[in-house]
């Protein structure tokens, strides 16, 4: 039997290692949370968002150019569908004052309008997702009717991962119960609502970091 | 009815054959799909850039962007999942490792592609679609190893991040089988198919040894048989030269013969004109006595008749070896039918036949050829006519055939009411020394040669000689001669 050339044992042997390191290494990037929201017990009282007192209200924040949140909108999307007797939804999209008009009237936010029954507001300059102590695009809050807060955390269970995930679960489960109904949590996968400076402040904080 | 069997060796060796041309061509299927799967692999590559800049082109920190790390990740680790099959598949295309290389990169692109894509369910059917094009190999085991790329990337993600493979945190630790066995169902009809190819392939491969086989015996036939006719063929030839070489010693031999002959014949005649000479003298003797006198004319006539058959002899060798002479001079057909009617006349008178001489008015007053032949060869004829007729006469005639203004074609006959010549030797009559039976010899004399001589000098004069007889009622004898109308060299 004829041996390879060294190179090609070397090429084979770099390439396994090179795979691996690269899988690693995108696989972690895409499964390490951002920095998760810290938001009141209760609805904030400085927020122009109108909350339900007959249903339970779901706040999503997302920044209109994250790759990552068209999975957090087709989830929403999905949970519509199952639940909207239930909710009262909005959908926030980041809206900085300093950048062009329409800069976030992107196809997200167009996917996002064309969801029934939810609500898209622009968020100028950020002012809800500071009332809501939200830090990373596809942050979803959950409200009852006495605007007590249920659930807080991300819809996707991967930075842009579709498919069934822990929060739209818990959101779920929330939703079917009456009674004794107990805050949950999960963690959110997406871009940062903030730009980098003022993002290591946040982390100073106390929170995780994001990308 | 019989069967008849192919032997044992001959079996095993048409095996051994269809052996060889199907993994031969098992080597070519390899070698192009390797190709196949380096442009492919190359695209997938592009593709996956492509995909990575549409979906997810830049990553957002508030109104601050930069590359997203999906882009990096395209160009980056897709460029290095794509390098080595390849390289691979250009260098060292057919062999087994890179095949299965080729499955583990293919397999990997697959899941770069899930991943740039966030885990869409319809990307997952470019794991189905691979293994698909892997069947091209028809190597079931290429499969097993794409399949075992697919088991160990689940598993390794089912322990590390269960959310990226299952959707949920928490799995039971048997769910990456689940998952697996739908690319071991895929597999399995795969190799099903693979298998089913490969009976056809070997089925070509027998029936391609069995026709090379017997195109080798027909070639090796063909050649042995063209040996065989290249022998015969020089053996024919061989033997033609032989033939050739001892027909022209032949003819030499006869040419010989015949210059012998020639040169004898005149030697005699010259001593024999002698003796005609003087015994014609000594026969007009006054002072001889009747016995004498008797005696004399008997030798002049036996002498004449031997000049006669000296002459038919010398005639005839010279015919044989091609030293007749054909001299053209001016003459007059009415001319030569005078001369012969001179030289007939004593003899027809004697036998009191009846002589009637025809000359065709149509005839050129004056024409150019061979009189001398001519007038041998009609009086030839008149003489054997004279000869052969007891009772009745003797016509001849000469009538024009043709007229070109160049040439003129003229037809001799001499027709008699003689014995005429029996119909089975009319065949042989214009050969040599023959006559017509013994009996003729005996009663009318000849050497046989008159009539041979006159048909080869009427061929040679450019003419045609025939015949027609009837038993006991006569014969005509006719030729044809064309003379110039003028004087040519």
């Amino acid at each position: 039997m004829r041996l390879f050339p060294l190179i090609t044992m070397v090429f084979g042997f770099a390439w396994i290692l090179a795979i691996g390191f690269g899988l690693y290494s995108i696989t972690k990037y895409e499964y390490t949370p951002g920095l998760s929201a810290n938001p009141l017990p209760s609805w904030p009282d400085n927020t122009k968002l109108e909350r339900s007192f007959d249903k339970a209200t779901l706040v999503m924040i997302a920044h209109p150019h994250c790759p990552c949140t068209r999975a957090s909108i087709n989830e929403l999307a999905k949970l519509i569908t199952r639940k909207h007797d239930y909710l009262k939804t909005y959908i926030l999209f980041l809206s900085p004052n300093h950048m062009a008009k329409g800069w976030e009237k992107t196809d997200l936010w167009q996917s996002a309008c064309l969801i029934p029954h939810v609500k898209v507001v622009a968020d100028r300059d950020g002012k809800e997702a500071e009332n809501f102590h939200a830090h990373t695009s596809g942050e979803t809050l959950l409200y009852d009717t006495d605007g007590k807060l249920l659930f807080t955390g991300g819809i996707t269970d991967g930075r842009g991962h579709i498919g069934d995930n822990s929060g739209i679960e818990k959101i779920v489960a929330l939703l079917s119960q009456k009674k004794n109904l107990k805050q949950k949590t999960n963690l959110v996968f997406g871009c940062s609502l903030t730009n980098p400076e003022r993002r290591v402040i946040n982390a100073e904080a106390g929170n995780t970091t994001t990308h | 009815m019989l069967k008849l069997e192919t032997p044992l060796p001959i079996k095993n060796k048409i095996k051994d054959h269809a052996n060889n041309i199907f993994y031969r061509q098992q080597k070519m299927v390899y070698k192009r799909t390797d190709k196949l799967f380096a442009g492919l692999i190359a695209l997938e590559w592009l593709g996956a850039i492509i995909t990575a800049l549409w979906i997810s082109p830049r990553a957002w920190s508030g109104t601050f962007s930069e590359v997203h790390i999906h882009v990096w990740a395209a160009i980056i680790l897709g460029g290095i999942i794509a390098s080595f099959p390849i390289y691979m598949a250009l260098l060292h295309p057919g062999r087994t490792i890179t095949r299965h290389v080729i499955a583990v990169g293919q397999i990997l692109l697959s899941a770069l592609l899930i991943h740039l894509t966030g885990g869409r369910i319809e990307t997952h059917f470019h794991v189905f679609g691979s293994l698909a094009f892997l069947a091209f190999y028809r190597d079931w085991r290429v499969l097993i190893t794409a399949s075992l790329v697919v088991a160990l990337d689940h598993g390794l993600r089912g322990v590390f991040w269960p959310q990226s493979v299952y959707g949920v945190l928490t799995v039971e630790p048997w769910r990456w089988v689940e998952h697996t066995w739908w690319v071991i169902f895929e597999d399995i009809f795969l190799i099903i198919s693979i298998n089913q190819s490969l009976k056809e392939m070997k089925k070509i491969a027998e029936r391609q040894a069995e026709l090379e086989d017997t195109n080798l015996l027909i070639e090796a036939k063909v050649i042995e048989r063209t040996h065989q006719l290249q022998a015969e063929i020089k053996q024919r030839i061989k033997a033609e030269e032989e033939a050739e070489s001892a027909r022209d010693a032949a003819i030499h031999a006869n040419q010989l013969k015949s210059q012998f002959v020639a040169n004898i014949s005149h030697e005699i005649r010259t001593p024999m004109s002698a003796v005609i000479g003087l015994a014609e003298l000594v026969a007009q003797a006054p002072e001889l006595s009747d016995d004498t006198r008797k005696m004399a004319n008997s030798t002049f006539t036996s002498s004449n008749h031997l000049l006669s058959i000296l002459n038919d002899l010398l005639d005839f060798s010279k015919l044989e070896a091609n030293r007749m002479h054909v001299d053209k001079s001016k003459f007059s057909i009415p001319t030569i039918l005078d001369d012969v009617r001179i030289l007939v006349e004593p003899l027809i008178n004697e036998k009191k036949l009846e002589l009637t001489i025809t000359s065709d008015p149509n005839i050129p007053k004056f024409l150019f050829g061979d009189d001398g032949k001519t007038r041998q060869i009609l009086l030839n004829i008149a003489n054997n006519a004279c000869k052969f007729t007891q009772a009745g006469g003797i016509k001849i005639a000469a009538d024009l055939e043709s007229n070109t203004n160049k040439i003129a074609t003229v037809l001799f006959s001499v027709t008699d009411t003689g014995i005429g010549i029996a119909e089975h030797i009319q065949s042989t009559l214009f050969q040599p020394f023959v006559q017509a039976d013994t009996t003729i010899k005996r009663n009318f004399g000849g050497t046989g040669l008159g009539l041979s001589i006159s048909k080869r000098l009427v061929e040679l004069l450019g003419g045609k000689m025939g015949f027609s007889s009837k038993q006991n009622e006569g014969s005509t004898f006719w030729f044809t001669l064309s003379f110039d109308l003028e004087s040519r060299p």
